[in-house]
């Protein structure tokens, strides 16, 4: 093991990689991630049918070769629904997670490493900390407008405290380790310290953070759009065929669970790559 | 005597909190010559590394503030630096060895990286030459140059302070602060890490200050030796002079409380007392509440550092009345 440590040591990165492959379940999942990128990018090629063709010859038919998630109300093939609703999600998921890490995260550092910024910024992220997630995001959403750009800012906006707190709480304790102190004393610059030091010290609980909250915003945008604050029909969102599909539980039920369970595995397969990507990230778990 | 590299005149340091003011460091003056070992002694809490820190511009400000005196390093005054110039002369000029070697180096970077690091933030070098460096580096603390790619927890306490040195020394500074850097390693491996430092000081000709409680370990590196009390010198002098001939009470005091392998006793000798508590040092000598020889002039007047003998300084009434 020694000796193949040497020969891959000249990237980090490739170890990362040969560690990440060791974890089944991370791997499993990343391939799951992987494929719902591509199915979402590739949407169009891969889709039997438009996602709004509607067929009144086949109107809620139960799964078939023809359609193999059935139809909707409108004749409408779900497997084409779902296929295309990958795209607002992974959007909304992925879009969120980078918007409100990359704030959140910038800020929790500011605010841990200058003390002086710690008061104004925390306070003023605590106000929408301090607000229950659902009326919060309606108010934003309501007032800003509704449409796919605003859910995002508005989802950022909720998750972005989460980030900043979380951050800041690490950095306070790794400010005052001795190998930052050490490389202060070796003349290392404040943003040479955050960049090189602080931040991939911090990056443990920040990954887990940003797994757990695509997840989380997939499912906020599920429930926004289920009340009809999210996407607008006919827009084949997952959560919005959640919600349609809700009327005809009793007798259809494929056309509510069915959206469901792609949410459940993508959240899914996000959480456990997010736990494998940290553990192949630390060093010290080289095993 | 050779020419002054570090020269600390009337050094005050207080740490301000809310209720108090801790007097850490109370107008010490000492001076380093090029190419010179000098250790300072002392207990805990008597200002040693606040006086370390303040040399590197490092005291955590707030609360700690360096109220008055100069530090003059090659001749410029190093407290009236901003930190961009601080930032260019720490790691370059004067490099520091902090103390636990365990939690000084990140975890997450290899060794060589973090060697590199330095040689890449004070040099223009490229890759390649960085690289070049690095290993010589790792070679020249005696760790195999192809651990390069190897992390912290795959070494022992005694290479990981090895590494430290390594980067400490990675762009040649002119004085290495070495800030009880065996304290945490065990007695073998100190000899080792000594013998190390020593060499490679002889190599580069730099300096050292060499910040210890251990009396043992300066006279094993050091040719001049300082003695600190309550944030003040109170004996300093060429090791062999001072060591044959101490006349402070409590550098007599400091001796008495090691073992002794010619005499054979069951209790060690400690000194008597407690530290003052530096918020409230006495306006006196600070040392007079544990001292035998006490009298009203000690806790009345504090002493200044006067020469005994040529290069020995005591501050004690007692000495310098009956020498003088």
């Amino acid at each position: 093991m020694a000796k193949q440590r040497k020969e891959y040591g000249k990237s980090q990165w490739l170890m990362v990689w040969y560690k990440l492959c060791e974890n089944k379940f991370a791997l499993i999942s990343l391939a799951i991630v992987v494929l719902m990128i591509l199915m979402a990018i590739f949407a169009p090629l891969i889709a039997p049918y438009p996602y709004d063709e509607q067929n009144y010859d086949a109107v809620m038919v139960d799964p078939s070769l023809e359609h193999p998630f059935g139809t909707d109300q409108f004749g409408r093939d779900i497997l084409s629904r779902i296929i295309y609703g990958s795209r607002y999600t992974i959007f909304i998921g992925f879009g969120c997670m980078i918007a409100s890490g990359i704030v959140g995260v910038t800020l929790g550092i500011l605010a841990a490493y200058y003390p002086k910024l710690d008061n104004p910024i925390m306070r003023f992220l605590d106000v929408f900390g301090s607000i229950p997630d659902m009326p919060l995001l309606m108010c934003l959403i309501l007032i800003m407008g509704l449409n796919l750009r605003n859910l995002l800012i508005a989802l950022a906006i909720y998750y972005t405290p989460g980030y900043a707190r979380i951050t800041r709480s690490k950095v306070l304790s790794l400010r005052n380790e001795e190998y930052v102190e050490a490389s202060i004393a070796l003349g290392a610059s404040d943003r040479h310290i955050l960049i090189r030091h602080i931040l991939p010290n911090a990056m443990a609980p920040i990954i887990v953070r940003f797994t757990l909250s695509t997840g989380g915003s997939i499912l906020e945008a599920a429930a926004l759009s289920f009340i009809g604050l999210g996407i607008q029909a006919p827009a084949p969102e997952w959560g919005l065929m959640i919600s349609q599909g809700k009327q005809f539980l009793s007798s259809y039920w494929y056309m509510a669970i069915i959206p469901g369970v792609a949410i459940i595995i993508l959240t899914y397969a996000l959480n456990y790559m997010g736990d494998g990507l940290r553990d192949a990230l630390d060093p010290r778990l080289n095993h | 005597m050779g020419e002054q590299l570090l020269a600390i005149n009337d050094l005050e340091v207080r740490y301000v909190l809310r209720s108090s003011t801790v007097e850490a460091v109370n107008g010490i003056t000492l001076h380093v010559d090029k190419g010179e070992s000098v250790g300072l002694v002392g207990e805990t809490g008597a200002g040693k590394t606040t006086t370390a820190l303040s040399i590197m511009g490092l005291v955590p400000n707030p609360p700690g503030k360096v109220t008055k005196g100069e530090i003059l390093f090659n001749g410029e005054d190093l407290l009236k630096k901003d930190d961009k110039a601080m930032r260019g002369i720490r790691g370059a000029n004067i490099s520091m060895i902090f103390q636990d070697p365990m939690t000084s180096l990140n975890p997450l970077m290899t060794v060589g990286d973090q060697i590199k690091e330095v040689i890449q933030l004070h040099n223009d070098f490229n890759h390649e030459q960085a690289l070049q460096r690095t290993k010589e580096m790792l070679e020249l603390v005696g760790i195999p140059g192809d651990r390069y790619n190897e992390y912290p927890h795959q070494f022992s306490g005694g290479m990981k302070q090895r590494v430290l040195i390594a980067i400490a020394l990675a762009c040649n500074p002119k004085l290495l602060i070495a800030d009880e850097p065996t304290s945490a390693l065990d007695v073998t491996i100190q000899a080792q890490i000594l013998e190390l430092i020593g060499q490679l000081q002889e190599k580069f000709g730099m300096s050292l200050l060499l910040i210890t409680h251990d009396l043992g370990v300066v006279a094993e590196t050091c040719k001049r030796v300082m003695v600190m009390y309550a944030g003040s010198i109170v004996e300093s002098g060429p090791v062999r002079t001072v060591y044959d001939n101490m006349l402070h009470p409590y550098t007599i005091g400091l001796f008495g409380s090691l073992p002794n392998l010619d005499v054979d006793t069951d209790r060690l000798e400690p000194i008597k007392g407690m530290m003052p508590d530096p918020t409230n040092l006495p306006t006196g000598c600070a040392f007079c509440d544990r001292c035998p020889n006490a009298t009203d002039r000690c806790v009345k007047e504090r002493p200044v550092l006067t020469e005994v003998e040529p290069g020995h300084l005591v501050a004690c009434f007692h000495v310098s009345d009956k020498e003088g």
